[in-house]
């Protein structure tokens, strides 16, 4: 079975840095990254998808390291790969563009290439659209070629950054079914701001935060670390480090309860608020 | 109906026949039921899914580019074609070199200045230069993030690009230089100076970025040509044989270290 496996990776932008010693071991299934806007999570997916080398540390798939050219090529030919921003040619219909990607990741006979192509976008739904400009395709559309790209070739190691950004419930719903299906037999590792994602789709959960692992677990156990801490009431001054109205016009609170508090059932978004926010630590 | 066409239904199937020989098997099938039925037994399940599936492929497969169909003209494979295509900034290298090819050669058809030939040799040289930076990095390459974790990439990806683009560009100029040859070998004068500033920008581009040191190395080779031009009193000297020699030097050494620091193309951070 394919490991994925980080030990003490460090890298620093000039006087800033995005990775501070991060080490996790992720297997088959899906392996979600947590964290605010600048915790790291996308320089350690560059760093898992080989476009960006590291300072310090090791990471390797398969005891295949990134950081030797050889052995790089080789993980290239099994690796998948989304990034946040993937770019695309606005002149290429969705079919051209995946055909450009298949020749980059090595598929040379036109006509298996071609085939090829037409699985992975009948996979992600989007065989109606091939002959479509990429410029005339909505953001959720695009996410999803970008996606058909990243599985050309069934890849053994799956690098998402933020899959999900840009579609909408019903394309976010299919996404996870699509992922789910896949990682029964590979390593997905993907970066998300929706604990919806991590709830649904994860086996393992990381947080990262000013780029240091704070988390590292199941998402039932993140979910565990707000268990006794949540709780419900009519007052919103309550002395909690999170909280906020919720529909029935309640609040929500978390934190450190009163005694008589009506507690709640922790999600894993309680677990990474509480986790997160520095306030708690007051609370606590 | 008296006659059937059974003896040339077998060619018909294969398309052996001639256009005149399949039009009339074509019309007589129109109205001969047996002769349809019995091409229909003819024809082989899988040559048709066959067709069909070439069909379907060139109905997903998009007309290939006006520059993609004049590198297929030249023998460059599909694939390479789709990937020269794919990078904007070697369109724009092919059509500079075709400017400076044929601007020049409607210049250069009535005069002897030897300033005027020293000019396009100077800037015949740039082209080269000009398609090196225009063959990777973000700005060369929309999807450039995704295609740097694919297998081919880096300097892999480079040379391929490069080596497909400096074809057509050094051929284009090449032939606009034909036609001066009246002002001696000077006219190809701009080749191997042109091959050591592509060069030196490769080495160059590991260590920032690639139009950064095509800046650069136009820069200092244009500021050189109109320094040695000025100071010497001859414009053409600048192009004479140490100039050649010294290009020749120059190639392999910046090939040899734009070897040795391409891990640096492999990653984002230049």
């Amino acid at each position: 079975m394919p490991t994925l496996a980080c030990s003490e990776l460090t890298k620093r932008y000039r006087s800033t840095t995005a990775l501070d010693h991060v080490s996790l071991t992720a297997s088959t299934g899906v392996c979600g990254l947590l964290g605010p806007n600048g915790a790291g999570k996308t320089t350690l997916l560059r760093i898992l998808a080989t476009t960006l080398s590291a300072d310090g540390g090791s990471a390797s798939f398969d005891g295949l390291d990134p950081a030797d050219a050889g052995q790089r090529l080789a993980l290239r030919r099994r690796l998948g790969y989304v990034p946040q921003d993937p770019g695309y040619h606005p002149g290429f219909t969705a079919f051209a563009y995946v055909d450009y990607i298949a020749i980059l990741k090595e598929h040379v006979d036109r006509r298996r290439r071609h085939d090829e192509v037409r699985r992975v976008l009948d996979l992600v739904g989007l065989t109606d659209i091939a002959q479509r400009k990429m410029r005339r395709l909505s953001g959720g559309m695009r996410q999803r070629v970008a996606l058909a790209q990243s599985l050309l070739g069934d890849p053994d190691l799956l690098v998402l950054d933020e899959p999900t950004v840009g579609l909408d419930p019903e394309q976010r719903l299919r996404f996870r079914e699509l992922v789910s299906r896949l990682a029964a037999d590979l390593v997905v590792v993907l970066s998300t701001h929706l604990t919806e994602d991590v709830e649904a789709l994860c086996d393992q959960v990381v947080v990262l935060d000013e780029g240091q692992v704070r988390f590292d677990g199941t998402p039932q156990a993140l979910a565990g670390l707000a268990e006794g801490r949540v709780w419900r009431s009519d007052q919103p001054s309550e002395p909690s480090a999170v909280s906020w109205r919720m529909g029935d016009g309640s609040h929500r609170h978390i934190g450190t309860p009163r005694a008589e508090a009506d507690m709640l059932t922790p999600t894993v978004e309680d677990g990474y608020l509480l986790l997160l926010d520095k306030r708690s630590e007051n609370a606590a | 109906m008296t006659w059937h066409a059974n003896d040339l239904l077998p060619a018909y199937r294969d398309r052996s026949l001639d256009a005149i020989a399949t039009a009339s098997v074509d019309a007589h099938l129109v109205a001969c039921a047996q002769c349809r039925s019995a091409v229909a037994e003819l024809d082989d399940p899988s040559s048709t899914d066959a067709l069909w599936l070439e069909i379907v492929d060139d109905i997903d497969c998009t007309a290939p580019t006006p520059l993609e169909r004049l590198l297929g003209r030249l023998g460059v494979p599909d694939a390479l074609g789709r990937l020269v295509a794919a990078t904007p900034g070697l369109v724009l290298a092919t059509a500079l070199s075709a400017v400076i090819s044929v601007g020049f050669g409607l210049f250069l058809a009535d005069t002897d200045s030897s300033r005027m030939v020293a000019l396009f040799v100077a800037l015949a040289a740039v082209v080269p230069a000009v398609s090196v930076a225009a063959s990777f990095g973000a700005a060369a390459d929309p999807a450039f993030d995704v295609a740097a974790a694919a297998p081919l990439s880096g300097l892999r990806l480079v040379l391929v690009r490069t080596v497909a683009v400096e074809v057509v560009a050094v051929t284009i100029c090449l032939i606009g230089a034909l036609g001066h040859l009246d002002h001696g070998p000077v006219a190809v004068a701009w080749l191997l100076p042109g091959l050591a500033l592509a060069a030196t920008t490769l080495a160059l581009s590991t260590w920032t970025e690639p139009w950064t040191s095509v800046g650069l190395v136009i820069g200092a080779w244009l500021s050189g040509v109109a320094l040695a031009g000025r100071l010497g009193g001859d414009w053409l000297a600048p192009f004479g044989p140490s100039t050649q020699v010294a290009a020749v030097v120059v190639i392999f050494l910046a090939s040899t270290l734009a070897v040795v620091r391409s891990p640096r193309l492999d990653h984002r951070e230049i």
